[in-house]
């Protein structure tokens, strides 16, 4: 047989003649073809070999319900993996190759497995590869599965545009329905979306000879422009693609081959659901013959592609069939009824003929249905309900749905005028039922212990005895009998083979079908690429750093910038060792002043009368004795006495206080820090403003420090540790904090963001170093200054770092109070803050466990070469750390240990003479 | 991707809102004496119902802290309550 | 420790013509947060969605009992015992932006379910990501978005992605 192309019909251009190659040879198609009814026009039959058997295949379906053409399809520099040749719109220069074939479909090497399908069953795997260990077989299976493989070219570059949307009436589906549901929406003034998944709207009507008394082409260019019109959007090439929460329905629109498809998210006031109906296929020997395939399938290609697949057809139609457009193009058609007995196909590498009892006749091609089955799937996404239908042998839409109607096909309604009715009804908004129809299908289901080879799962080569076999060994549940089959895994998710196979189980158990059910529909009706998703959301864009006001400046110094705690800050300035930079930056914060970027500590504004009170609930400390001017060191704790943040609280005023909580953790405290305002306490005299972002802060640490602030003429007074000092720099208001986390005196300089670089510059031509975060983290764990979540963990409360004072002595209600008196919180063995000393010249690995008899006692959390002290110090988390100074323990880390003694945490300037210097 | 509604700002989508924990949970009076098991209980158990939950939810661009009624298993939205007077 | 400098691009100008779309960036002399329980009926006017702001003074509404003045007289940082209201300066914590054109709003959608005919009281909603302020300015077609600082790049970056789509 070969295929046919007419010299007139379709929705093609014969004028725009394409040239591509498939499986190595060049073939010519026109433009509107899809790669498959290219190929079905260019006689190719064989389009790809079975995922399990390498059983050759043909085209099943003309659009969504193929399983069978899957190919790798390059065009220019674009390569995709797993196209489906009945999807995708063929282009001039087009390459493609079937997948799981090799060196092609019409021959494929591994074509041998099928001679062994005795013993490749359902349930194989898992009965074959038990013994000795299914790990000694896995490469190599694994190297066997799988479909098209991803070339190394793969542009990573397709970025899906993201798109949120609205409308009064979404309508999908473009076919008679559709058109005639969105024209009626549109014409009463409703803001109408119409979606169409293929690049000419119009279903199946171009299959039919008239219309309300016109050309289909003629009604659908009617129906198009009236609802234009009226103002109606058209989206062609765009798939409905689920249904999510609260109506949300995501839309994928095609922007070409090699292009990521444009993701929308629509929102509309309801939805016409118009999605039609597929064929489904009938189950008998050879079935999945190349040249078996839908007989919708024949219908579209000759009614899109003017292409006429075979001159001697056979229909085998649960169905009925108009045979007239088959006849008209010059086929020789003949009917077989599958009531009249069991069918078998003759076969050869494609389908040769038809037998049924002592009838056979020789066919180019046959054309099944087994009768329509609705397209229901976004119904079931949007939670509808299904009902049985013994008439149509269907599951149809149930009861109702506020945002959502079903109709023409998908509703079950076949009949094209009460379709065309019932979807002007749907379109205006009017209630009504579904309506009576002649449609009737007789059941001609799967006959189990029937012989021959019968495919239900083409692509994954799940036969009607792979089903016995599952009923055998009690996977009856249709969730069951998908997963230990694969039945309904297929690419197309089971839009061919999920009828047929649970009628297979209900006919086994000789239950009704309703009773077996179907497995769950999800989204996405057909494959979408992950890009469509992921849309903007990559590079810097996928998880995007806060940046600083000063980056620009940083960036001029030559600094190395990484993240830390989501802010893009430099770890270092300079070339060279990162290492020896690092502890030269040290070097000079301690002997002479180093300048830091702390911009993205915290700046929590708390004000009003109802202030103080408030912060000394929040705060494990006493907040409410603290002086204006004054600041104090203190924790957040959870209800359940857990250190959640720490840092320093400043008062300004009676009633204005600065939370400068950890620069990571800003938005969870301000959250934290509103919840418990609204909840619990007075909303109208407690205000909560985060004004991190309106402020920089420079740092400047060190001996030298107060002669730089001199120099750089900003005004500190003679302001003492943990005081805070309100002036102006240059006309502009400035904080300054003198606050230590280096354990030298340090001044923490806060000012508007916009006049940091001015106040930035002034420090550094008054001599002050610029210093990373690297080493500002080895100055802080030299004193022994934790950083939580880092030097703390999910356990950790106060007093197992050494501030026990508020736990027994705090006379107010504070968050976690009562946590800190249970029998966890009194338990012998917390893990405390510690200092580990060793004698190695490395710092200790962090997360190395202190190891007592083969059992962890705590960890390492921080640990690092110490510039100052030339050796290395190390912060931990040890199990009655406290009490244990000066014991000797084992450090233990991937099988290499260490010995070291335990200290106080501080290893620097215990006395804390430098920091009131 | 589900419709929640503000109390003060309207209907907006979920990805605004952040779960702040189930309704009714009082804080005991921490001054008072308060069993390990009444503070187990306001720490630890959750009612975690199928159907309909109250919840305490915060809108985060606002900070509106509003308890919703909705349903765990249809996702519909019942109700939305300021805590604080009337929207 | 690593030098991730060279995978993050300085940031620079957020202004930038698109097809149907043109963003700039917009200097306001003054932004002040203000909140107190009386607010929004002091500052009645106070901008939510779809409201449209005209001149350059003007108040926008964030919240239950807060609002961000544009270009209001200067006040004191902290809490105003006359007027019950808390202040703060937000003059350099949000960046603004200017976004005008036919393109405007389908640009704005890529980031956002922002739809007209949906009012909300506030200005504040999340786009790209990133809760910013955004209201229309002047006429229905301009509009302004008030981002936090530090978030502009990534903001600028994400619109100017939706606008070359």
């Amino acid at each position: 047989m070969s295929g046919t192309r007419l010299a007139s019909g379709g929705v093609i251009d014969r004028s725009q003649p394409l040239t591509f190659r498939f499986d190595g040879r060049s073939y010519t198609g026109f433009a509107g073809d899809t790669l498959a009814s290219a190929l079905m026009a260019s006689g190719v039959r064989v389009l790809g070999r079975s995922f399990k058997y390498h059983r050759p295949r043909g085209l099943w379906g003309a659009w969504s319900d193929d399983a069978n053409a899957i190919m790798n399809v390059s065009l220019g520099a674009s390569e995709l993996p797993n196209c489906p040749a009945s999807m995708t719109y063929l282009e001039d220069g087009m390459t493609a190759r079937a997948v799981n074939a090799w060196p092609s479909a019409g021959f494929d090497v591994k074509g041998g497995l099928d001679a062994l399908h005795r013993w490749l069953g359902a349930g194989f795997y898992y009965k074959t590869f038990m013994w000795p260990d299914w790990h000694l077989f896995e490469p190599s299976i694994r190297k066997m599965a799988g479909l098209g493989h991803v070339s190394v070219n793969v542009s990573e570059d397709d970025v899906a545009a993201h798109q949120h949307a609205f409308c009064d009436v979404l309508v999908v589906g473009g076919g008679a329905a559709g058109l005639a549901a969105a024209r009626a929406a549109a014409e009463l003034g409703h803001d109408v979306c119409l979606v169409d998944d293929q690049r000419v709207p119009g279903g199946g009507v171009y299959q039919m000879q008239q219309v309300e008394g016109q050309a289909p082409a003629d009604w659908i260019a009617e129906e198009r422009a009236s609802l234009e019109a009226a103002g109606a959007r058209v989206l062609s090439e765009t798939t409905a693609f689920g249904v999510y929460d609260h109506g949300l329905i995501g839309l994928a629109q095609s922007r070409g081959f090699g292009a990521a498809p444009r993701l929308i998210r629509m929102r509309a006031g309801r939805v016409i659901l118009a999605a039609g109906a597929l064929d489904r296929p009938l189950t008998f020997p050879g079935n999945d013959r190349p040249g078996v395939m839908a007989l919708n399938t024949g219908a579209e290609l000759l009614a899109r592609y003017g292409t006429l697949v075979g001159q001697t057809l056979a229909i085998v139609s649960a169905r009925g069939c108009d045979v007239q457009p088959f006849e008209a193009a010059g086929a020789r058609v003949s009917r077989f009824d599958p009531k009249e007995g069991q069918i078998a196909a003759r076969q050869g590498r494609h389908v040769t003929g038809l037998v049924q009892g002592t009838r056979f006749e020789p066919f180019d091609a046959v054309f099944v249905s087994g009768g329509w089955t609705p397209l229901v799937h976004l119904w079931r996404h949007a939670g509808g309900k299904l009902q049985w239908c013994d008439q149509r042998q269907a599951f149809l839409p149930d009861g109702q749905l506020t945002q959502m109607r079903a109709v023409g096909a998908a509703n079950g309604t076949f009949d094209l005028p009460a379709a065309l009715d019932e979807a002007r009804a749907a379109g205006r908004g009017d209630a009504g039922a579904r309506p009576a129809t002649a449609y009737h299908v007789d059941p001609s289901w799967p006959a189990p212990r029937s012989k021959g080879r019968q495919w239900i799962d083409f692509q994954h080569d799940v036969t009607l005895k792979d089903v016995e076999v599952a009923a055998r060994e009690n996977y009856v549940s249709v969730e069951h009998l998908k997963r230990y089959t694969t039945l309904g895994m297929a690419s197309d998710q089971g839009k061919t083979s999920n009828m047929a196979g649970l009628a297979a189980m209900a006919a086994i158990q000789g239950r009704p079908i309703p009773e077996v059910g179907t497995t769950t529909f999800r989204p996405p009706f057909v494959p979408v690429p992950l890009e469509l998703y992921r849309g903007h959301h990559r590079e810097q864009l996928w998880h995007p750093l806060k940046r600083l006001p000063l980056e620009p400046v940083h960036r001029d110094l030559g600094a190395a910038l990484g993240e830390y705690g989501g802010w893009l800050r430099p770890g270092w300035y300079g070339a060279g060792t990162p290492a020896e930079r690092v502890a030269d930056e040290v070097r000079t914060a301690r002997q002479g002043a180093g300048l830091f970027d702390g911009s993205p500590l915290g700046k929590i504004e708390v004000m009003g009368p109802g202030a103080e009170a408030f912060l000394n609930f929040v705060y494990y400390n006493t907040m409410r004795t603290l002086a204006p001017g004054r600041l104090r060191y203190g924790f957040m704790l959870t209800e359940a006495g857990i250190v959640f943040d720490d840092g320093v609280l400043a008062r300004l005023g009676q009633d204005h206080f600065i939370v400068s909580c950890s620069s990571s953790h800003v938005d969870a405290v301000r959250t934290h820090l509103e919840a418990w305002r609204q909840d619990g306490n007075d909303p109208d005299s407690i205000f909560v403003h985060d004004a991190t972002q309106a402020w920089a802060t420079v740092t400047v640490t060190g001996p030298e420090a107060p002669a730089i602030l001199r120099a750089a003429g900003v005004d500190a007074g003679d302001l003492a540790h943990m005081n805070l000092h309100e002036t102006e720099w240059q006309d502009t208001p400035m904080r300054i904090a003198r606050v230590s986390f280096s354990g030298d005196a340090s001044f923490e300089l806060s000012i508007r963001a916009s006049r940091a670089a001015a106040l930035w510059s002034a420090l550094r031509n008054a001599g002050a170093t610029p210093i990373g975060i690297e080493a500002m983290s080895i100055m802080r764990a030299e004193k022994g200054f934790i950083i939580i979540g880092k030097d703390t963990d999910g356990q950790t409360m106060p007093h197992d770092l050494g501030f026990t004072f508020p736990r027994t002595k705090k006379t107010a209600a504070f968050i976690g109070d009562r946590s800190l008196h249970t029998d966890v919180a009194r338990a012998p063995g917390r893990k405390q803050l510690v200092g580990l000393a060793h004698g190695g010249d490395a710092p200790l690995p962090t997360g190395a466990h202190v190891v007592t008899d083969g059992a962890s006692e705590g960890y390492v959390t921080s640990s690092y070469f110490s510039p100052t002290l030339d050796r290395p110090i190390a912060l931990a988390l040890v199990a009655n750390g406290a009490s244990r100074i000066g014991e000797a323990v084992t450090v233990w880390h991937l099988g290499t240990q260490y010995a070291a003694t335990i200290t106080m945490p501080c290893a620097f300037d215990p006395e804390g003479g430098r920091i009131h210097a | 991707m589900q419709i929640f509604s503000c109390p003060f700002c309207g209907p907006r989508p979920e990805t605004e809102f952040h779960f702040i924990g189930e309704l009714g949970k009082t804080r005991p009076e921490t001054l008072q004496g308060v069993s390990d098991e009444d503070w187990a209980r306001y720490l630890y158990t959750q009612r975690n119902e199928k159907g309909r939950v109250q919840e305490v939810w915060m809108h985060m661009p606002c900070a509106e802290l509003f308890v919703m009624e909705r349903d765990s298993v249809t996702m519909e939205v019942i109700t939305v309550i300021a805590l604080r007077g009337v929207s | 420790m690593r030098d991730d400098s060279a995978r993050w691009h300085p940031p620079g100008s957020s202004a930038f013509d698109a097809p149907g779309v043109s963003v700039r960036e917009v200097s306001l002399a003054r932004q002040t947060m203000v909140s107190g329980t009386m607010v929004l009926s002091t500052y009645s006017l106070a901008i939510g969605w779809p409201d449209v702001a005209l001149g350059e003074a003007y108040a926008l509404c964030m919240r239950r009992d807060r609002v961000l003045l544009v270009n209001a007289g200067a006040r004191r940082d902290g809490f105003d015992p006359d007027t019950s209201e808390a202040v703060s300066d937000m003059t350099d914590g949000f960046a603004v932006l200017a976004l005008s054109g036919p393109r405007a709003l389908e640009c704005l959608q890529a980031g956002a379910a922002l739809d007209p005919a949906q009012p909300s009281r506030s200005a504040f909603r999340r786009v790209f990501g990133t809760d910013v302020l955004l209201y229309r300015h002047g006429d229905e077609s301009t509009f302004r978005i008030h981002v936090p600082r530090a978030d502009l790049a990534a903001f600028a970056a994400a619109l100017h992605a939706a606008a070359k789509d």
